[in-house]
């Protein structure tokens, strides 16, 4: 049987290093969306997935509830992503902002859309997850960077899973409505 | 129960979250109502294109999550048989009564396992850092302190050797760490340590593995650390460049992201410029790739990264050329993007794709072009019919304006059959 995520800690911390690559494995799809949905596909997730486990290694000692590392994990990544928006003094995009999509494109900084994306029409629908209102975002950003159940997101977001549910609808309709989809009921 | 009422338990039914009586009350509702279900096929769609959307997202995003795990195991084969072993044993000690030949024959059998790792790890470590994968022609080695000579196809690198490409020769090396190395014509590399590398001169090509050690490339100008997976590095006459196709790169002090490249030179580096048609420029892998074998992902991913251009850029004959060249090993990347579904967007682009594909394509393209015969476009059947016609020598009566008609179902049977009847040496087909 698999060890639980607490089982893995206690490993880390006894010196095992490589139970460490096993909670990246299981927790690197969400941190990839909690720096996603705050950064925008231009930003420097790849950047601050790695400062959040490397963070996050450090810092495992003070971890006062092992089974809850993933939530953990992703407060930091929520704190790094920060961070890093206000050194690069963007603090001016608030939390009640579109987003990062609406934050000015620095092309030193940018990573051009592969020509996947601009041959499927990703980069338009992209673009306009970047600008859907944050709680929206980060709950359907979570959502297809693993499809899980809403209780398992609900432990990491902290809300309800009947919250989830209501702001993924809210975000796949605010979409539809942007990008000229079927109408809801 | 109404549709104003219905939006969010849609959402849950499409996410595999109701369940029970609100499961049926939905489905009952929707077995009545056009418009509900209208909306939960919007849902299924927008899911596609939000999954399809999202995939390379959360793949460059998890490449990087995995600078933080540990370096492979070279011997991993043999952990599962040793703890599965030793897991049983340790059982056995614990509940046995008195002396147990079957656990003598275990401890045993544990301790075989245990000499033979050890064994394979010693040679591990004796194998060197890298082993040369495949070669368009001569590489040679030279050891510190010692004189170049002949490098054989899995001749192994140890620490400190310098290898080199003679004449026009391209090879790939792959190291002990999973990342691999490609040497362009007229390059030497010193293999200086695990992953780091020394480029006297010439170009490389490397694919990084992910590891907790950096990966590390130096000139005599700058080093270059890479964060990513993908990298173009080259270095002549006191210029370094960096190309950066997937992932980051720090140069210096700069970080480079992908589709970036940047210049150091005599000792100053240059701001980073997006890098145009970085497939072209980077076009001299193709031979290596081509001795790696017919399916592979990279290969795919290069020539639909080419087909795109094609219509698009001044450039799109050098990218046909490219395609072209490297001949049937293009057949099945083209096969499957004249197959799908995004490419019906774009007709011209399609039978682009569908005239190189006559052109090129072998034996094993036959059942797909028979398939491509029941294509909607007229083009691309006349396509198919050339193709057939180069491979098997046959038109069965159909000429090429025939497949040019609106209706060509006669001539589709009519081939259909050929191949049930002529089955060898086509294979089935590549779908």
């Amino acid at each position: 049987m698999a060890p639980t995520d607490g089982e893995l800690v206690e490993a880390v911390r006894r010196g095992r290093r490589e139970a460490y690559d096993e909670l990246v494995r299981r927790h690197a799809a969400r941190i990839g969306a909690a720096c996603w949905s705050r950064l925008g596909r231009r930003g420097p997730v790849e950047d601050m997935v790695q400062e959040t486990f490397l963070r996050g290694y450090r810092a495992i000692g003070t971890l006062a509830e092992p089974e809850k590392i993933g939530s953990w994990l992703y407060g930091i990544a929520v704190r790094t992503c920060l961070d890093w928006l206000k050194a690069k003094e963007r603090s001016q995009v608030s939390l009640d902002s579109p987003g990062p999509g609406g934050a000015a494109a620095d092309p030193s900084d940018g990573r051009l859309p592969s020509p996947a994306e601009d041959r499927e029409g990703n980069a338009k629908l992209l673009s306009e997850v970047e600008a859907l209102p944050e709680i929206y975002r980060e709950t359907l950003v979570m959502f297809y960077f693993r499809k899980q159940t809403y209780r398992e997101m609900s432990a990491v977001l902290g809300i309800t899973p009947a919250a989830i549910n209501a702001r993924l609808a809210k975000a796949r309709a605010i979409l539809r409505e942007r990008l000229g989809g079927a109408a809801t009921p | 129960m109404n549709c104003a009422d219905l939006e969010e338990k849609l959402n849950a039914l499409h996410d595999g979250e109701l369940a029970g009586e609100e499961r049926a009350a939905v489905e009952t509702h929707l077995a009545s109502c056009e418009g509900c279900r209208r909306t939960l096929e919007a849902l299924r769609a927008q899911d596609r294109d939000l999954a399809g959307a999202f995939g390379p997202e959360r793949e460059r995003v998890e490449r990087a999550a995995f600078r933080a795990a540990a370096p492979p195991v070279p011997v991993a084969r043999f952990a599962v048989p040793l703890a599965a072993a030793a897991g049983f044993l340790l059982a056995m000690l614990l509940f046995r009564r008195g002396p147990d030949p079957r656990i003598e024959r275990l401890e045993r059998r544990v301790a075989e396992i245990q000499r033979r790792h050890e064994r394979e790890l010693a040679r591990a470590r004796e194998r060197g850092l890298a082993h040369l994968d495949v070669s368009t022609g001569a590489v040679e080695v030279r050891e510190e302190g010692g004189d170049w000579s002949p490098l054989a196809t899995g001749g192994a690198i140890r620490a400190g050797a310098q290898v080199r490409t003679v004449g026009k020769a391209k090879g790939s090396f792959l190291c002990d760490d999973g990342s691999e190395v490609r040497l362009n014509a007229g390059t030497e590399v010193r293999f200086a340590a695990a992953r780091r590398f020394e480029l006297a001169r010439g170009q490389i090509y490397t694919r990084v593995a992910p590891g907790r050690e950096a990966f590390e490339v130096r000139t005599d100008q700058t080093s270059i650390e890479a964060l990513g997976t993908t990298l173009d590095i080259s270095h002549a006459a006191a210029v370094t460049t960096l190309r950066v196709l997937d992932g980051a790169a720090r140069m210096g002090s700069r970080t480079v992201k992908s589709g970036f490249e940047c210049r150091w030179v005599e000792g100053k580096s240059e701001e980073p410029r997006p890098a145009r048609d970085l497939a072209m420029l980077t076009r001299w892998v193709h031979e290596i790739l081509v001795l790696k074998g017919r399916d592979s992902a990279e290969l795919e991913k290069r020539v639909n990264d080419m087909l795109a251009t094609l219509g698009r850029t001044k450039m799109e004959e050098l990218y046909e050329y490219e395609i072209r060249a490297m001949g049937d090993h293009c057949a099945l990347p083209l096969t499957r993007y004249i197959q799908s579904a995004p490419s019906r967007a774009d007709p011209e682009r399609r039978r682009k794709a569908a005239r190189i594909l006559a052109d090129i394509a072998g034996a094993a393209s036959v059942p797909d072009f028979v398939d491509l015969l029941g294509d909607g476009d007229a083009e691309v059947r006349a396509c198919a019919a050339r193709g057939l016609r180069r491979i098997t020598g046959e038109t069965l009566g159909f000429d090429e304006a025939y497949w040019r008609k609106d209706s060509c179902e006669e001539g589709r049977k009519r081939w259909e059959e050929w191949l049930k009847q002529h089955p060898e040496p086509w294979g089935a087909g590549r779908k």
